[in-house]
């Protein structure tokens, strides 16, 4: 059975208008006029145990509120989802116990006392029996390295030190599925990768099923095999990863660097040409064809260095949004 | 439940530890009983203000000084703030009720205040010893149950306005109205038996005096007899409505929170 199950899942919030300045505040107040805005409209997926996800969008997407429909704190509009086979908006003990949800920005560490005290806490409320706490919390040490943290107050913590206890506390009870929204905002590259490794081992330790947003793609194309996105709360694609770059950009990018200056007439032959500058050059290649024509390069060239990469994420997505979607 | 109660309390310890200076600021800035009995010394100085002779107000305001620090309660202004932030969120997602925490707090904060209060309530019988009075143990007893339903009444009813914030971002005034209207009709002003008579009969039956006056009346010998089970009663229907009207808003706010964005 599938962990996460949502079908023709809708979320619409009622919205108040107001138009600006006095006569708007008063219109209002004798006549509220509201909008619905449709932040999840018809979305369906399923995701099975272990997956982890790459949840993408521009801001306002949905991502968030799905998210908040999936952990239980909103309820849907309309259509269903189903957690680990439990309604998520009942919020029963024994769905909680098994889930987490991190945002970024909301923590739940108290603040003003070290992390340690919050996960006493959670212990206890989680009944983590002591024995089980003890060997999480010597893994979480192990993988995250709180080891000096944990007795400093949180509000004296750095952002990134803050982050590793947030996550610490959100999985003392080795919960099955985790939302992870954003769990690398703010962080600098080097605790981004730190962040991310740990993501994927807790995966690959406890085979549990992971959903995450991000806008660093680094994220995604770090974690994800499988990446849904959405944009006005619709589903755009859902599928892997390498898949949509091979459908959507049906070429490579090669780059080269020369032993005498290049000329855009000169690499015509090879591809598209998207940039020559003295020695450097970069075109587009057609996938399929890139070998055949970085040997026939090397043969008639004097080349210093060639590299062959596929094309970044980021431009293969913003060519969904600009197109609305991905025609399968 | 009671594994969960303790952790909860050790970390509010903790908690009211990290906030000692602030609580003991907050303490001696609980200034009105003792300007109001600065204000009616100087009235008793010509002769006695209705049944209250000087020694009987420094006794009257002593004891209330005492029961207001046991029923203190700031959970309205803790839950309008995690409300409107989105700061209940995270709380939601764990298996426990999350007013659990702000008893919790409030509770470690009774004992920190009962450490710091028993010395200068003995230094005032000290220093005044005709304010020093006898009690019998029923009363005492009763009085020291009325102050744990006191404050009962007191959170629940002010968790209620809290509650209001999942309707309004105006639930701030509104816990301030409540905190003016204890003020008047919960005995701080004045002790209850100066009031007006029509308005001690409004009186009787609002939640304020259950919130205060009561247990001071009861250690005082004020009120007896029938008069004082009708009080208990009122007192113990209040903690009722306060703990049903409570469970309504709750359900329905968070039904509402969730609606709108959590």
């Amino acid at each position: 059975m599938a962990d996460i199950d949502i079908q023709n899942l809708c979320k619409y919030y009622r919205v108040h208008q107001k138009e600006p300045g006095l006569a708007g505040s008063i219109r209002s107040f004798v006549a509220r006029r509201y909008k619905d805005v449709k932040a999840v409209d018809d979305v369906s997926f399923t995701i099975a145990r272990g997956e982890v996800v790459g949840f993408l969008g521009p801001n306002g997407a949905g991502k968030t509120t799905t998210l908040k429909v999936l952990s239980g704190l909103l309820f849907p509009t309309a259509g269903e989802a189903r957690v680990l086979g439990f309604l998520p908006h009942k919020r029963g003990t024994d769905f909680l116990r098994q889930i987490t949800l991190v945002m970024g920005q909301k923590q739940q560490l108290l603040w003003d006392l070290p992390a340690i005290e919050t996960f006493l806490v959670n212990q206890a409320i989680y009944e983590i029996p002591a024995t089980a706490y003890r060997q999480t919390l010597a893994e979480l040490n192990e993988l995250l390295d709180l080891g000096p943290l944990l007795k400093k107050q949180v509000r004296k913590l750095s952002l990134g030190e803050r982050m590793k206890c947030e996550l610490a506390a959100a999985l003392l009870h080795r919960p099955r599925v985790l939302f992870l929204d954003e769990p690398t905002i703010g962080l600098d590259v080097t605790m981004q990768t730190k962040m991310r490794q740990f993501i994927a081992e807790y995966n690959r330790r406890h085979g549990a099923t992971i959903v995450l947003t991000s806008h660093y793609m680094a994220d995604v194309t770090a974690l994800c095999k499988r990446v849904i996105i959405i944009d006005h709360g619709r589903l755009l694609y859902d599928g892997n990863l390498e898949t949509l770059a091979q459908r959507l950009a049906p070429y490579k990018i090669v780059s080269i660097v020369a032993r005498a200056p290049l000329t855009r007439d000169q690499l015509l032959r090879y591809g598209d040409v998207q940039e020559v500058d003295t020695f450097r050059a970069q075109m587009r290649v057609p996938r399929g064809h890139s070998s055949e024509v970085i040997a026939r390069l090397l043969q008639e060239i004097a080349v210093d260095d060639v590299t062959v990469e596929e094309p970044p994420i980021e431009d293969i997505i913003s060519e969904i949004f600009l197109a609305g979607g991905v025609s399968s | 439940m009671i594994r969960k109660y303790i952790a909860l309390l050790k970390a509010s310890w903790s908690l009211t530890m990290e906030y000692r200076v602030g609580t003991l600021v907050w303490m001696l800035s609980n200034t009105l009983p003792l300007i109001m009995l600065a204000v009616w010394l100087s009235l008793a100085e010509e002769g006695p203000v209705g049944n209250y002779a000087p020694a009987d107000f420094v006794r009257y305001y002593v004891i209330v000084v005492i029961v207001r620090q046991f029923t203190t309660a700031w959970v309205s202004y803790e839950l309008e703030r995690q409300i409107r932030l989105g700061e209940l969120s995270p709380k939601l997602l764990r298996p426990l009720h999350p007013i659990h925490e702000h008893v919790a707090i409030h509770l470690a904060d009774r004992v920190f205040r009962i450490g710091l209060l028993l010395p200068l309530v003995f230094l005032v019988f000290w220093f005044y010893p005709e304010a020093r009075f006898s009690v019998d143990v029923f009363p005492a007893a009763l009085a020291v149950v009325t102050t744990v339903v006191a404050f009962g009444v007191r959170f629940l009813t002010f968790s209620c306005i809290g509650l209001l914030s999942f309707w309004t971002t105006q639930s701030e005034s509104l816990s301030d109205l409540y905190y003016a209207a204890w003020v008047m009709l919960g005995g701080i002003i004045a002790p209850l038996d100066l009031l007006p008579a029509s308005v001690m009969h409004i009186g009787f039956y609002l939640p304020f005096r259950y919130m205060l006056s009561l247990p001071v009346e009861i250690v005082l010998g004020k009120v007896t007899g029938v008069a004082l089970w009708q009080g208990v009663f009122m007192q113990l229907g209040w903690l009722l409505a306060g703990f049903l009207l409570f469970r309504l808003l709750w359900h329905w706010g968070v039904r509402n929170y969730s609606a709108v964005g959590a």
